[in-house]
C-alpha cells in the first residue's frame, strides 16, 4: 500500500516538474504554426485553426537564419571540446591529488563568475579585432569556453570523486600506466557525467547572446541573429513564437543525442 | 574509437568554418550597421528591397547588421579606438552621436553634404542639417524622420468628445473621450507605451510638457508644468493599467486590448498594416501652449576607420535620393528628410500615418520639439528624469511641487555640468536651467 502511494506520489510530482517544463514549450509550438490573425484574436485559441507554416517558412527564407544555426552548433561543439579538454583534467586534478592552492583554486575557478561580463565588451572587442579572433567563431567559441569553464570543472570534480580511485589502482597494478588507467577504467565510468557537463556547455553556448552579439558581424550566431530581430524590437507575436521555436528545436535535438549517453550509462555511475 | 571521431567532427567543424570565409563575394561590398529596421520584418524589407535596388544600379553589395543599441555603440567605439575598422556605413538616432563623435568613430560628413548639395536634385530640411552639426563637425547625413501620433480603433470614435475635431484634438479632448469609454464600457482603454523599452519619456519631455509650459526644460517647475501634472494625474484615471508593460502599442491595439494609443509611427504601423480598415490615425494633442511634437532623426555617417568610404557615399547618396526615400515611407514608416519626397502620396495604412503627422506638422498651433543636445555622454540621463518625476507624481503620489523641486535641480545639475543648451522650443539658453 505505502508502496504504491509513494509511487503514485513520486510519478505526480514528476508529471508537475515535467509539465512545468513542457508546457511552454509545447504553447510556443502550437503558436508558431498560428496565424497571425488567430494570434491577435480574442478569446485566443490554443490549437492553431488550420495549422500555418507561413511563419515558419519565412524564418527559413529570411537571410542568415541557417548559417546562424549551423554557426550556433560549431561554437556550441568547440566549446563543449574545449571546455572538456580543459575542464575535465582540472576536475580530475582536484578530486585526486591534495596540492597547495587547492582551495584557492577552486574558489579562484567560480570566481570568475563574478565579473559581468558587459563591463568587459570594449576591452574585449578591442583586443579581438588586435588578434584577429574579431567575427570568427573560434574566437566566440573562445570565450563561450571561459564562461563555462568553471561549471565544467565543478562537474567534473564531483564526477571523479564517484570513480573509486581503486579501481585505478588495479589497472595499474595490472600492466596500465598512470594515462592509460585513466582513459581505459575513470574516463568510461566518468563518461555519463562528462556528458552532463556537455549538456550544461551546451546550453549555455546556445542561449549565450552578450559575446556573440559583440564580437561577431556577419558570423552571427542564431541567439546573437534573433535577439534583436524577434526580442527587443517588438517583433509581432507570430514572429516571436517562430524565432522562440526555431531556438528549441536544434537545441531539443542535441541534448536528446547527448542525453543516450547519460542514460545508456546510468547505471555504472550510481552504483 | 571515440577519441577518431572526436577528432573527426572537430575537424569537420573547422573546416566548416574556414571554407565560407575562403569563398569571396563580390567586387566590391560595403558594411552597414545600423540600429534602426531591427524588427526581422524590416530587416528583410531593407535587404529584399532597398539594398538589392542599390546593388542592381552600382554593382556594390550592402551586408546590412541590425543591432541593438549597446552591442552597436560598443562595436563602433573599440573598431575606433583599435584605428581599424570593417564597418563602412552606419545610421542611428541623432542621440547617439553626442557620444560617437568625441569617442573619435564619426567623420566630418560636411564634405559629402557637399557633394549632395551640389546635385541639385534635392533640398535637406535646413533645420535638420542643422541639428546634425554635433561637438563642432556635421555628424551625419540627416537620413530619415521619425514621430509620434494617436492610432484609434474606429470603434472608440463613437465616445470622442461631442463639438470636437479629432484631427485637432486637445489633451482635455483626450481626458473626456478615455472617460466617456470607461463610463460607457466599464474598461479603460487608453494607452502609453510605459512599459520597459516604451517610448513613454518622449511623451513627457517632448509633447506633453511643451504643449502646457511652453517649454521643455525651461518651465519644467512653473505653475504651469504643475497644472500638467495635474492634468496627467487625472489622466491616470482612464489609462489601461497594461500601459505600465507595453513597450510597442501595435500589439495590445491588434489584441484589442487599448482602443486609443499613443507611439512612435513605426511601432503604430504593424496595426495599420495588419488591420487598416480597422484604425484611424490622428495627430498629437494640442495644450495651452499649442500641439507639441518630437522630430525623431536618424542619420548616416562614414566611421573613421570605414575600409571602402567611397562606395560608403554612394549608399548615402542613393539612400537620400527623393526616390529612395518616398520608397522608404512606404515600406517602415521613417519619413523623408528631403523636401522634394515629402509631397509623395503613400497608400494604404501608410497614407492613414501619412495624414495625420502632416496635420501634426501642418498645424496653426504646431511646436516643433528637438531632442536635447549637448548633453554629450550623459545624453542618457535627460529621459529617465522626466520618467523619474512621473513614478514619483502620478504612481507614488508624492506632492507635485517638491517633486518638481527635487527633479529640477538634477536637470540644472546635468545642464550645468554638461553647459549645454536649452533643446527648442525652449529659448536658446546656455547651460539651460530650470527657472
Amino acid at each position: 500500500m505505502a508502496r504504491a502511494a509513494r509511487t503514485a506520489l513520486l510519478a505526480t510530482i514528476a508529471t508537475l516538474i515535467a509539465a512545468w517544463v513542457l508546457f511552454p514549450i509545447l504553447l510556443i509550438s502550437l503558436a508558431a504554426f498560428s496565424s497571425r490573425a488567430q494570434l491577435y484574436s480574442w478569446p485566443r485559441a490554443i490549437f492553431p485553426t488550420p495549422p500555418t507554416m507561413d511563419t515558419i517558412l519565412f524564418f527559413l527564407r529570411a537571410q542568415g537564419v541557417w548559417q546562424a544555426t549551423l554557426n550556433s552548433l560549431i561554437v556550441a561543439l568547440f566549446t563543449i571540446a574545449l571546455a572538456v579538454a580543459i575542464g575535465a583534467p582540472a576536475g580530475y586534478a582536484l578530486s585526486r591529488f591534495r596540492f597547495p592552492g587547492r582551495e584557492g583554486f577552486r574558489l579562484g575557478i567560480l570566481a570568475t563568475k563574478m565579473f559581468p561580463a558587459t563591463v568587459l565588451a570594449i576591452p574585449l572587442a578591442v583586443a579581438y579585432i588586435r588578434w584577429g579572433l574579431y567575427d570568427n567563431l573560434l574566437g566566440v567559441a573562445i570565450v563561450h569556453t571561459a564562461l563555462a569553464l568553471p561549471f565544467a570543472v565543478v562537474i567534473t570534480t564531483s564526477v571523479f570523486i564517484g570513480v573509486p580511485m581503486e579501481l585505478e589502482e588495479a589497472a595499474m597494478t595490472l600492466g596500465c600506466t598512470r594515462l592509460q588507467a585513466f582513459l581505459r577504467v575513470a574516463l568510461p565510468i566518468a563518461l555519463p557525467g562528462l556528458a552532463a557537463a556537455a549538456i550544461f556547455t551546451f546550453v549555455l553556448s546556445w542561449n549565450e547572446v552578450f559575446a556573440a552579439a559583440i564580437l561577431t558581424l556577419h558570423n552571427r550566431t542564431l541567439p546573437a541573429l534573433l535577439i534583436n530581430a524577434v526580442a527587443f524590437a517588438g517583433a509581432p507575436l507570430d514572429y516571436r513564437f517562430a524565432g522562440g521555436f526555431f531556438m528549441i528545436v536544434p537545441a531539443m535535438i542535441i541534448i536528446f543525442i547527448i542525453r543516450r549517453y547519460l542514460m545508456t550509462l546510468w547505471g555504472v555511475t550510481i552504483r | 574509437m571515440r577519441a577518431p571521431t572526436l577528432m573527426a567532427v572537430v575537424l569537420a567543424a573547422i573546416l566548416v568554418v574556414t571554407v565560407p570565409a575562403a569563398q569571396t563575394g563580390p567586387a566590391v561590398e560595403i558594411t552597414f550597421t545600423s540600429t534602426q529596421f531591427s524588427p526581422v520584418h524590416e530587416t528583410e524589407w531593407a535587404r529584399d528591397t532597398l539594398f538589392r535596388a542599390f546593388e542592381t544600379e552600382t554593382g556594390i553589395r550592402v551586408r546590412f547588421v541590425s543591432e541593438l543599441a549597446g552591442p552597436y555603440m560598443d562595436r563602433l567605439q573599440a573598431e575606433a579606438r583599435v584605428g581599424r575598422g570593417s564597418i563602412d556605413l552606419t545610421g542611428t538616432l541623432h542621440g547617439d552621436f553626442p557620444i560617437l563623435v568625441p569617442a573619435g568613430v564619426a567623420r566630418d560628413m560636411a564634405p559629402v553634404q557637399a557633394d549632395l548639395a551640389r546635385r541639385g536634385d534635392r533640398t535637406f530640411f535646413p533645420d535638420l542639417v542643422r541639428i546634425s552639426q554635433v561637438g563642432g563637425i556635421q555628424a551625419y547625413v540627416p537620413w530619415m524622420q521619425a514621430t509620434y501620433v494617436i492610432v484609434a480603433h474606429k470603434r472608440a470614435m463613437a465616445y470622442f468628445p461631442r463639438g470636437s475635431n479629432p484631427m485637432a484634438m486637445t489633451y482635455d479632448d483626450l481626458l473626456e473621450w478615455g472617460d466617456a469609454i470607461k463610463s460607457a464600457t466599464g474598461t479603460r482603454r487608453i494607452g502609453f507605451p510605459a512599459g520597459p523599452g516604451g517610448l513613454f519619456g518622449r511623451f513627457l519631455h517632448g509633447y506633453i510638457y511643451p504643449s502646457f509650459t511652453g517649454s521643455q526644460v525651461k518651465r519644467f517647475k512653473s505653475p504651469e508644468a504643475v497644472e500638467m501634472w495635474r492634468y496627467l494625474r487625472r489622466l491616470g484615471g482612464v489609462l489601461h493599467p497594461g500601459s505600465f508593460l507595453y513597450s510597442f502599442m501595435h500589439e495590445p491595439l491588434l489584441l484589442g486590448e487599448v482602443w486609443v494609443a499613443w507611439d512612435h509611427t513605426a511601432r503604430l504601423l504593424p496595426a495599420l498594416r495588419d488591420r487598416p480598415d480597422d484604425f484611424v490615425v490622428l495627430p498629437s494633442p494640442a495644450g495651452p501652449r499649442g500641439r507639441s511634437f518630437l522630430s525623431v532623426i536618424v542619420g548616416l555617417t562614414i566611421p573613421k576607420t570605414a575600409p571602402n568610404a567611397e562606395a560608403a557615399a554612394r549608399l548615402i547618396e542613393f539612400l537620400t535620393r527623393p526616390r529612395t526615400q518616398v520608397l522608404t515611407v512606404q515600406g517602415v514608416a521613417f519619413f523623408p528628410t528631403v523636401r522634394e519626397a515629402a509631397g509623395a502620396v503613400p497608400t494604404g495604412g501608410m497614407k492613414l500615418l501619412a495624414e495625420a503627422v502632416t496635420a501634426q506638422q501642418g498645424a496653426r498651433d504646431a511646436r516643433v520639439a528637438l531632442l536635447p543636445v549637448g548633453l554629450g555622454v550623459r545624453t542618457g540621463e535627460f529621459v529617465p528624469l522626466y520618467v523619474d518625476t512621473f513614478r514619483e507624481i502620478s504612481v507614488l503620489g508624492k506632492p507635485i511641487e517638491e517633486v518638481l523641486a527635487a527633479q529640477a535641480r538634477k536637470l540644472e545639475e546635468l545642464y550645468r555640468a554638461m553647459n549645454a543648451v536649452c533643446p527648442p522650443p525652449d529659448p536658446a539658453i546656455t547651460p539651460c536651467r530650470p527657472d
